[in-house]
């Protein structure tokens, strides 16, 4: 028996994304969860169990290591609630998670919640730099985040002829979107010369090729179909959703079968998703989608990997504007990581946040004309694990 | 001199503190056939070669079936990207992953090599090098260089 009909979203909320100095780890839970509250008319007497996804408590004094961390701010005690950690996928493990605890039968309503904070720290002591000097003690040696996105842009504009202003646009575009977007983490449209003239992060990304790191907390409340109704709440279904892990961190660029054109783990994540939710063609039936655009490069070859186009066609439908907030299939409509922020744990939540709302028609400024079906997509570590949800109006 | 990054750094305004990378006894002796000898394994029920070292067959699942079997020391550059981010006296970095002459792939950095002539299909050989100190001890490991014309 699929995932699908068989879980409901009623409610969803999120802080605003950024450098929240002002608020801690706890905090951002604390606001996050109380929105999507208030958007569903519950408290948390109503609720049987919560997921966290957090990437790294080192960042922040070590809350987010275990669920203590979101039922402490809540006063959530004594419901079970588990932590899940699953790279930059670790957001929408915990609303996976969380699916199967109300498709089990085992809770009614549920909490997924993502957190991370990463502004607190110095450049030293940031994940960027963890990344850097506590892996494997040689064979990691000389790669960053970054760096292991970039060789995939300089294999990609080899095969199909591509270049940086192809990736400008992507920057472009989602910095657009989320200057739309209130609680976006950059606010401030961006020109194409921006971000041809950055300084060169790693040959050939750009300073506006990356996203940042940033501060930010994401909730989602989970039912079941029946009790949504009887609730009369604005409700969205979970209609297919998929993980896959396809390869081990250090390891992923020693594989053979690797091409550096594109991800496995999300065309086997994408396969499941569809499959459970009957997606055939996904360039028409799918509305509206948030995708991992961590590095520019990551959002074109996505749209291939996700069907959105066929492979190699990332860099044309980008020029064709397809994927703008105007086009016929708008993708990253919150900015994306890209201008949004990636507070890691937290933006798989936020997507299936942003795409909920979409759905509902509640997105404001940045609202798309017809959103059915749409679609949430993070990608972790190297790429070797990816997760896709298909959500859908009841 | 050659970038504004490394004038900071001679100046003093860039930190100069290097950063202290794990290193492990344990993980070097452990790992020592694989990191320092180079030796990846190949399935004795298939013939699938794997470095890095894996125990059980990554195409037909035969578990602790295999023979030790060395990567080949040369291939040509599949992609590469050249880093500005990671800490070096002389960046960028060029990380390079490389299809070895007669199979397997190795992923690392390019030294003895100026950054602006690196090229896809270049081809670059492993080099053995000393990497950052920690833990009282230097860790060692392979590099690709281009190859020496013969």
């Amino acid at each position: 028996m699929s995932i699908k009909d068989r879980v409901a979203i009623i409610g969803v909320g999120a802080t605003k994304f950024g450098e929240n100095f002002e608020m801690t780890y706890q905090d951002m839970a604390l606001e996050a969860v109380y929105e999507a509250y208030a958007d569903a008319g519950l408290e948390t007497k109503d609720m049987d169990a919560a997921w966290l996804g957090t990437l790294s408590p080192g960042l922040t004094g070590l809350e987010g290591d275990a669920g203590a961390s979101l039922a402490e701010p809540l006063n959530f005690y004594p419901r079970p609630v588990t932590r899940v950690s699953a790279y930059c996928c670790s957001g929408m493990e915990a609303v996976r998670n969380a699916a199967f605890g109300v498709a089990s039968g085992e809770y009614k309503m549920v909490l997924a919640v993502g957190v991370e904070k990463m502004r607190e720290v110095p450049p030293r002591g940031s994940l960027v730099a963890r990344h850097i000097h506590e892996t494997h003690p040689v064979i990691s040696k000389g790669r960053t985040a970054p760096g292991i996105f970039a060789p995939i842009a300089t294999r990609y504009f080899h095969q199909y002829g591509y270049n940086k202003e192809t990736l400008a646009k992507v920057a472009v575009k989602n910095h657009y979107n989320g200057s739309l977007n209130p609680k976006a983490h950059f606010r401030s449209p961006i020109t194409e010369d921006t971000v041809l003239k950055a300084p060169m992060v790693v040959d050939p990304l750009g300073l506006f090729d990356c996203c940042p790191t940033t501060d930010g907390a994401a909730a989602a409340i989970l039912t079941t179909p029946e009790i949504a109704k009887d609730l009369k709440k604005d409700y969205i279904l979970i209609k297919g959703m998929g993980l896959a892990v396809t390869y081990g961190y250090f390891s992923m660029a020693f594989q053979e079968d690797n091409d550096f054109l594109g991800f496995k783990s999300t065309r086997e994540a994408a396969a499941t998703a569809y499959r459970q939710a009957g997606i055939k063609d996904p360039r028409k039936e799918i509305h509206v989608a948030e995708v991992h655009d961590c590095f520019t490069i990551t959002e074109l070859v996505n749209y291939e990997d996700l069907g959105f186009c066929g492979r190699g066609e990332g860099g044309k439908i980008i020029g064709e504007g397809v994927t703008a907030l105007n086009g016929d299939l708008p993708v990253n409509t919150s900015g994306g990581l890209k201008s949004c922020g990636h507070p890691v744990g937290a933006t798989g939540v936020r997507m299936v946040a942003d795409v909920v709302n979409q759905m509902r028609g509640r997105s404001g400024k940045r609202q798309v004309k017809k959103a059915d079906f749409g679609l949430t997509h993070t990608l972790g570590g190297p790429g070797s694990i990816a997760c896709v949800f298909v959500l859908g109006r009841p | 001199m050659t970038n504004y990054e490394k004038f900071l750094k001679f100046q003093g305004t860039l930190s100069n503190k290097p950063l202290i990378p794990y290193s492990s006894w344990a993980l070097l002796w452990k790992e020592k056939k694989q990191n320092l000898q180079l030796y990846g394994t190949r399935c004795k029920k298939c013939g699938t070669f794997a470095y890095p070292r894996r125990r059980v067959c990554q195409k037909c699942n035969a578990k602790d079936e295999y023979e030790d079997a060395k990567l080949p020391r040369s291939g040509k550059i599949y992609t590469f990207a050249k880093d500005h981010l990671y800490p070096s006296p002389d960046p960028p970095t060029v990380m390079a992953v490389v299809d070895m002459d007669g199979g397997g792939r190795f992923y690392g950095q390019l030294t003895d090599c100026d950054p602006a002539q690196v090229k896809i299909g270049m081809p670059v050989e492993l080099t053995f090098r000393r990497f950052h100190q920690g833990d009282g001890f230097y860790n060692y490991f392979w590099k690709l260089r281009p190859q020496e014309k013969s």
